[in-house]
């Protein structure tokens, strides 16, 4: 079976075309196009949205190019439909919408945390983890039982994403920030007392960031080594409980910010106290891409015919742990 | 006293099927708009017909125009 997967939920326009033989899954073209906001500026949504609007044909069809398939070869097609931006959602929905109409191919509305967990179990191997989703628009932790992902510990606030790039935006640097904060972090190993915000098993960073930027003057380095260290030893911390409490034996991070290998060191001894085994999402897909919603599509299709046209909507607001699972 | 605005937009030349695409493509997001703004589109033969209705601020009535139009422009890119 062959799918195609489309991603807008924020800077990332993406196609993807997977091929699913069995449980197995082969990426045969994942094709990106990343909206860049100004050096210092956050993403606009409607800016973001005209970006996905110029590339997607372009996207589309290098996608199918990469992958030698013709369009209507293709089984199923699925999208990204929350939670996110608006406008960018709506471009990829229409995307799909068009292609499905036209082409009478079937389609599959996809929670993108959801994608990125299975995309994640998909690639590393990972059968029944305890997720860490650390992204831009994600920071938590997450359980499978009963049909459903549920939550055992959030953000209140921002996401660890956010924190990183509101801090790297504040000092000048491109979001994605987190790279260049983790180069910066590397230079320093002097310890700056800040706020440390656990709230039962939730976490909360809005004070942390303000904290950060208050501290900023002293040393960029110093400020970046310190809100690094701060932040995910409160990651740390929740995945910890977590995993004592559920006695989950893997664990899986997943998520643009699972690429901090700083955030894995911690993890790592987290997992080597709790023998448990560590998975993490390789680099080129933990981040946002159409792979992840194509092959949660692609597993929807076992147990789903597709939706029909007039019910593939868009939810900004789209909670994981309100999907029911039935594959 | 209020100011009601129609615009009608009217694409000329479709096939009936790219026209009916179109449609179906951008109806779903036809919902939870703003107070005073409406959107019907209708299909005729080989013409697709956009009929928007604002009584309240321009602004949004223009910003929803553009969208819309920049939908229509992709759905017919990404088929073609």
């Amino acid at each position: 079976m062959i799918g195609l997967g489309i991603e807008s939920t924020a800077h990332t326009f993406s196609c993807a075309i997977l091929e699913k033989n069995g449980n197995k899954g082969k990426i045969l073209s994942d094709v990106r196009k990343i909206y860049r906001p100004p050096d210092g500026e956050g993403i606009h949504p409607r800016e973001a949205s005209r970006h996905h609007l110029e590339f997607s044909p372009k996207v589309l069809s290098q996608c199918l190019q990469e992958a030698k398939i013709k369009i209507n070869e293709l089984d199923i097609i699925s999208y990204s439909a929350g939670p996110g931006l608006g406008p960018c959602l709506r471009v990829g929905a229409v995307v799909a919408r068009s292609l499905a109409s036209f082409y009478n191919i079937p389609i599959y509305p996809v929670n993108h945390a959801l994608g990125h967990i299975e995309l994640g179990k998909l690639l590393t191997g990972a059968k029944n983890p305890l997720v860490l989703l650390v992204s831009g628009g994600h920071t938590m932790i997450l359980a499978f039982l009963n049909k459903q992902w549920r939550v055992f510990g959030e953000t209140l606030d921002i996401t660890l994403g956010q924190i990183l790039d509101q801090f790297g935006r504040s000092i000048g640097f491109a979001s994605p920030c987190g790279k260049n904060i983790e180069d910066l972090a590397l230079s320093s190993s002097n310890y700056i007392l800040l706020p440390y915000s656990v709230k039962g098993n939730d976490v909360s960073f809005s004070g942390l960031l303000s904290a950060t930027k208050a501290i900023v003057s002293k040393s960029k380095a110093d400020a970046c080594f310190s809100l690094q260290e701060t932040a995910f030893a409160m990651i740390s911390e929740v995945v910890e409980r977590a995993l004592a409490f559920t006695g989950k034996k893997e664990l899986l991070i997943v998520g643009g910010v699972a690429a901090n290998k700083r955030l894995s060191e911690m993890l790592q001894k987290v997992c080597k106290r709790h023998t448990c085994k560590f998975f993490i999402a390789p680099a080129k897909y933990a981040g946002d891409c159409g792979s992840q919603i194509c092959w949660t599509g692609l597993l929807e299709s076992k147990v789903k015919q597709g939706v029909s046209l007039k019910d593939t909507f868009v939810t900004q607001s789209w909670r994981l742990d309100s999907v029911i699972v039935n594959y | 006293m209020s100011l009601t605005c129609q615009v009608q937009v009217i694409l000329n030349n479709l096939s009936k099927e790219k026209a009916e695409t179109v449609k179906k493509a951008l109806e779903p997001d036809n919902v939870n708009f703003p107070e005073g703004l409406s959107l019907c589109v209708e299909n005729f033969d080989n013409k697709l017909v956009f009929n928007f209705v604002c009584n309240e601020s321009m602004k949004k009535l223009i910003n929803t125009i553009d969208e819309v139009l920049e939908h229509v422009q992709v759905a017919l890119k990404v088929i073609e």
